[in-house]
């Protein structure tokens, strides 16, 4: 019996984390940066819950300074079919010339699901949809649970996708007389500044489409937690030739870190300074210094359908925001049903709410002067004097993204 | 744990731009442990707002509980897998085990319910998250916003 249970545990490939360690540039206009973290971010299409956990000191001075520059993001709720997409005024207004974020509802590994980023659409089908679908697509990585998935790519804004046009019709008449069904959609104008000009609060529908909509907005809620034991914040990096020792302890460090920032997400009873648990229920300790802090710490959390841009926008901010010796983290949950984790990327699951982890998380680290001289990395650059950070990118075993 | 050192960027420096201004990158895969999300379920179920001295259930009573399922699947074998809790929730708790031992372990409570305290009302365990890396069930799969 153990023997088999131990086969199935590695019948399905492991999740994987990421962990890159690295400093951030100095300079304001990271934002537009081609680097880590900044790329990784960008490229996170599809989250839902974004968590910022920062020490109780600042919380107050970056909630106002979020107020002050980022407006509640707006999302709607739409209920249609795919062809309802290809709808002439809506597919030349959001499609062709905006930009719109969409993902449409089910399980990756039994249903049909579609999404659409930057004017590609992504089919991602049983195989019984695709032979139906006349649409020429390729096997996708991820299997499902039939062992057999495939995902049809189109790009929409192409020159010959546009109405009349041969390629065009073949698309549409495969959406009008395939893909029938109707289904919940989340639907992001990337362009929020307009909305709100253009839209009166009480009209809460999408422009060029007669399927009901719910409109969406998602404001961030904060919560404070007790005082909690805070972890060991430096640690010796090391280098490419460190050795091998030097790279295991570090990685456990960072491991445990991650652990940390997790469970001060919840925020967990086992950091509480005043938790008295037996070691009968429970032997977590937190990766602490010998003369541990401790620190309320608060979260700003934001739900909803969250474009990497807007989480861009609230990266950038709380980087200026937060004084350079206090450290913060930022987290973005990504939806566990998206076909696509990170931009080009397809996503997997194994089912039953399990290995669809396709999340990141940024550590910035206080910028001390112990921590300067104990954490010197190798190869840096005059123009990297930014504070450190880590950042973990887990995403589940048979996920394209690496 | 299975670690491996990104070559890529480690033999960069020179010609490769990303990776090359001293970021230190590597992937972590089978790491020690496995962490799960249970909630205690009952059935017939308690009404929505009920509690009791004995609902929701503390840290002991999961203790008691997980222990008979695991000892019933895998005998005194099954007791053996050290279970830590790291959070309490109302009927709701977030454990960590090793990883070796999780398939065993929820393949062990998955399958049990049992009348424990004899008042006619069967207790059993639903796993609503499992993950290697804890980050991954403390958010939420996304599938509310759809509703």
């Amino acid at each position: 019996m153990a023997q088999l249970l131990n086969k199935l545990a590695h019948a399905a490939p492991d999740a994987k984390c990421y962990t890159t360690c690295g400093t951030l540039p100095a300079a304001a206009a990271g934002s537009e940066s081609n680097r880590r973290p900044y790329t990784t971010i960008r490229d996170h299409v599809y989250n839902q819950q974004v968590d910022l956990l920062l020490p109780d000191e600042v919380c107050e001075l970056v909630q106002t300074r979020l107020n002050e520059q980022l407006k509640p993001l707006q999302y709607h709720r739409i209920f249609m079919g795919l062809k309802d997409i290809l709808e002439k005024e809506f597919y030349n207004h959001y499609i062709r010339q905006g930009n719109i974020l969409l993902l449409s509802d089910g399980r990756i590994d039994v249903d049909d699901v579609y999404c659409l980023y930057d004017g590609k659409l992504y089919l991602f089908l049983k195989k019984e949809t695709y032979e139906k679908a006349g649409l020429v697509g390729k096997r996708a990585a991820f299997g499902g649970r039939k062992k057999e998935r495939w995902v049809i790519e189109l790009n929409l804004r192409e020159p010959h996708m546009l109405h009349g046009r041969k390629a065009f019709d073949r698309v549409l008449w495969s959406f009008t007389n395939v893909f029938k069904q109707q289904k919940a959609w989340l639907f992001c104008d990337l362009h929020q500044e307009a909305i709100t000009q253009s839209t009166t609060p009480t009209d809460p529908s999408v422009k060029f489409l007669t399927t009901p909509t719910l409109q969406k907005q998602s404001t961030p809620s904060l919560t404070t937690s007790q005082p909690l034991t805070l972890p060991s914040f430096t640690h010796k990096i090391p280098s490419k030739t460190s050795p091998e020792y030097d790279r295991t302890v570090f990685t456990d460090w960072t491991t445990s870190l991650h652990e940390w920032l997790a469970l001060s997400t919840l925020p967990s009873d086992r950091l509480a300074t005043t938790d008295t648990i037996d070691p009968l229920l429970s032997r977590y300790q937190p990766p602490t210094d010998t003369n541990p802090k401790t620190s309320k710490i608060s979260k700003i959390s934001w739900r909803g359908f969250i474009p990497p841009e807007y989480i861009s926008k609230i990266f950038t901010i709380t980087q200026e925001t937060v004084p350079i010796d206090q450290w913060y983290s930022i987290t973005s949950h990504g939806f566990q049903n998206a076909p696509i984790s990170w931009k080009g990327r397809q996503h997997s699951v194994i089912g039953g709410g399990m290995g669809g982890e396709n999340l990141y998380t940024i550590l910035r680290f206080a910028n001390t002067e112990e921590n300067d001289g104990d954490a010197a990395m190798q190869g840096t650059d005059t123009e990297d004097v930014g504070s450190k950070y880590i950042m973990w990118e887990v995403t589940g075993g048979r996920d394209e993204f690496s | 744990m299975d670690v491996d050192v990104d070559t890529a960027v480690r033999s960069a420096g020179t010609k490769k731009k990303e990776g090359a201004i001293g970021e230190y990158r590597f992937t972590v895969r089978k790491p020690e442990w496995q962490y799960l999300h249970l909630r205690m379920t009952f059935n017939p179920p308690h009404p929505p707002s009920y509690t009791s001295p004995s609902y929701p259930p503390d840290l002991l009573t999961w203790k008691t509980h997980l222990s008979t399922a695991l000892s019933q699947f895998l005998g005194i074998a099954g007791t053996a897998i050290p279970l830590d809790f790291l959070h309490l929730d109302g009927p709701e708790v977030w454990i960590r085990l090793p990883r070796e031992d999780s398939t065993r372990f929820t393949a062990a409570i998955g399958g049990w319910s049992q009348d424990v305290d004899g008042d006619g009302r069967d207790v059993g365990f639903r796993v609503l998250g499992n993950t290697e890396f804890l980050m991954g069930i403390v958010g939420g799969d996304g599938s509310d916003l759809f509703a």
